[in-house]
């Protein structure tokens, strides 16, 4: 709890920091290529392109959903899809992105992954309005729902960072949970209800286990705003399955924290 | 009797211990277990000492005894096992004085960079930032990203901002030897200046001639215990008899 507490206490103390460096890490990412910015557009425009080909044109499936093209149902769950892939990935790797940094300059370690997921949220914020934009090119109705994104985009940061501080410093301590990560990777993709809906898979049981991901809660949560048309609230349990998992993530990342936090400068 | 500064740097007790697994599964087993079979190498051992506003001095010791650890604490990216460590205001570091640059960054980025880290506003930055540049002698590289840099560059720019943000402390590790001669000699010129102006300077070497040039107060480690504090004089004819 104490522990909890610090890292709270932290964050505030470091908010001009964290912007700082979260807007760094952004601009680095994207510059010095050609198309600079065109690139946080054009690489998720290419997976969902391919994605969209092979289902639409290879497998023949893709019919519309819930009255939307298959392609809008594609996206609208592609999208969060890219932010939580980026975190999942790079909140595991954050700690040893910035190591450069804590090694060298006072700055707390448990602020690192807000930096990276800040950094990955503003990129989402963009392509969620290019989303929105694509469904009313698409003539597509946009609804109230769309109100609750905050609410989604908050969870997915909260979940961003409780991940990131949890799998960075295990991934400080052993490769080879990080390879784990990066080998279950495609894996997470195919098994978040990205392609499919959960929905209509056959077998109760099998239904609770695939809803036990935290990512296929915020998936199907991007859905309700768009296509589905749910509030949050109608779904109290998925939520509360939601937060319980988030939960344990947050005592895992602290509890090791309050281990490691003397240490975690010499290791990484 | 002259008047007592405030005390900046306070050591209590300190002690410092690294744990050395002797595998990555152990470790891992230690974040979530107490094991202990972890072998011990202490690096700080009980040290207690204070040094106040204004102060120049020494810390002398050979390799291994324990200097880089203690300033790492004193700058605050590394943490004592046992014991407290209390620090007054902005520290400056010149610990290998390449290292925390963002190397993707160009130069004049990485100044904003490390400032704003420091907890420096933009606009005392945008103030210091000519400073800076000029210092640094790197001309038109300072908009070239830092992966870019020789690694006498890195230390010319590191020197230069550590050297012009105006710190509270002010810590030197053998960094004298950054650059060329001419380099070398304006940085004296500017430890001067600082020290002067009344920061606090600690200054970490292995040369008793350079540190009795700028330094009032030695500080002997040996194996991570203090053995001598005082006078620089003294400090640095105990430290030569220590390696007969």
């Amino acid at each position: 709890m104490k522990t909890l507490w610090k890292i709270i206490i932290s964050h505030v103390q470091y908010r001009n920091q964290i912007l700082q460096l979260a807007k760094t890490d952004l601009i680095k990412t994207y510059r010095g290529a050609l198309l600079s910015w065109g690139w946080a557009i054009l690489k998720p425009a290419i997976t969902i392109g391919v994605y969209y080909f092979a289902f639409t044109v290879g497998l023949r499936t893709g019919k519309p959903i819930k009255g939307y093209p298959y392609f809008l149902w594609l996206i609208s769950g592609f999208i969060p899809w890219f932010y939580i892939s980026a975190m999942y990935t790079g909140g595991a790797y954050s700690l040893h992105k910035y190591a450069f940094l804590v090694k060298k300059i006072k700055f707390p370690v448990c602020c690192v992954p807000m930096i990276v997921a800040l950094s990955n949220m503003i990129v989402h914020l963009a392509l969620t309005l290019l989303m929105i934009i694509i469904f009313i090119a698409m003539g597509a109705p946009i609804t109230i729902y769309l109100a609750q994104l905050p609410f989604y985009w908050l969870l997915m940061l909260m979940m961003g960072v409780a991940w990131g501080l949890f799998s960075g410093q295990v991934t400080a301590v052993s490769k080879d949970f990080y390879q784990l990560v990066r080998s279950s990777f495609t894996a997470l993709m195919w098994l978040s209800g990205i392609f499919y809906q959960i929905s209509t898979i056959k077998g109760t049981a099998l239904r609770f286990i695939l809803r036990l991901n935290p990512v296929t809660y915020l998936i199907d949560g991007f859905r309700y705003c768009f296509i589905d048309h749910i509030w949050f609230w109608e779904e109290p349990l998925s939520l509360l399955r939601f937060m319980l998992v988030y939960l344990l993530f947050v005592f895992l990342g602290v509890k090791i924290y309050s281990r490691t936090e003397k240490t975690i400068t010499d290791v990484l | 009797m002259t008047e007592e500064h405030e005390v900046v740097i306070q050591f209590r007790n300190v002690t410092k211990t690294f744990d050395l697994f002797k595998n990555d599964k152990q470790r891992l087993k230690s974040l979530l277990f107490r094991n202990t079979n972890a072998r011990k190498k202490v690096a700080i051992d009980n040290l207690s000492f204070d040094i106040r506003q204004g102060e120049a001095v020494a810390i002398l010791g050979k390799n291994g005894a324990g200097k880089s650890t203690m300033l790492k604490m004193i700058s605050g990216v590394t943490f004592p096992t046992v014991g407290s460590v209390r620090v007054t205001g902005r520290v400056s570091a010149l610990l290998e004085v390449s290292g925390g640059f963002d190397p993707e960054l160009s130069g004049r980025e990485n100044i904003y960079f490390r400032g704003e880290l420091l907890g420096i506003s933009r606009d005392e930055l945008k103030e210091m930032e000519p400073d800076i540049v000029a210092f640094s002698e790197l001309g038109s590289y300072i908009d070239m990203p830092i992966r870019t840099y020789s690694s006498g560059m890195k230390s010319k720019l590191g020197f230069s901002i550590n050297a012009n943000i105006r710190p509270d402390i002010i810590i030197v590790d053998e960094a004298l030897s950054v650059g060329d001669k001419d380099f070398r000699a304006k940085c004296r010129r500017r430890i001067t200046e600082i020290l002067n102006s009344g920061v606090t300077f600690l200054f970490v070497t292995h040369s008793t001639a350079e540190a009795k040039n700028f330094c009032k107060r030695g500080l002997v480690i040996r194996e991570g215990k203090l053995v001598f504090d005082g006078d620089i004089k003294d400090a640095a004819a105990f430290y030569e008899k220590m390696h007969v």
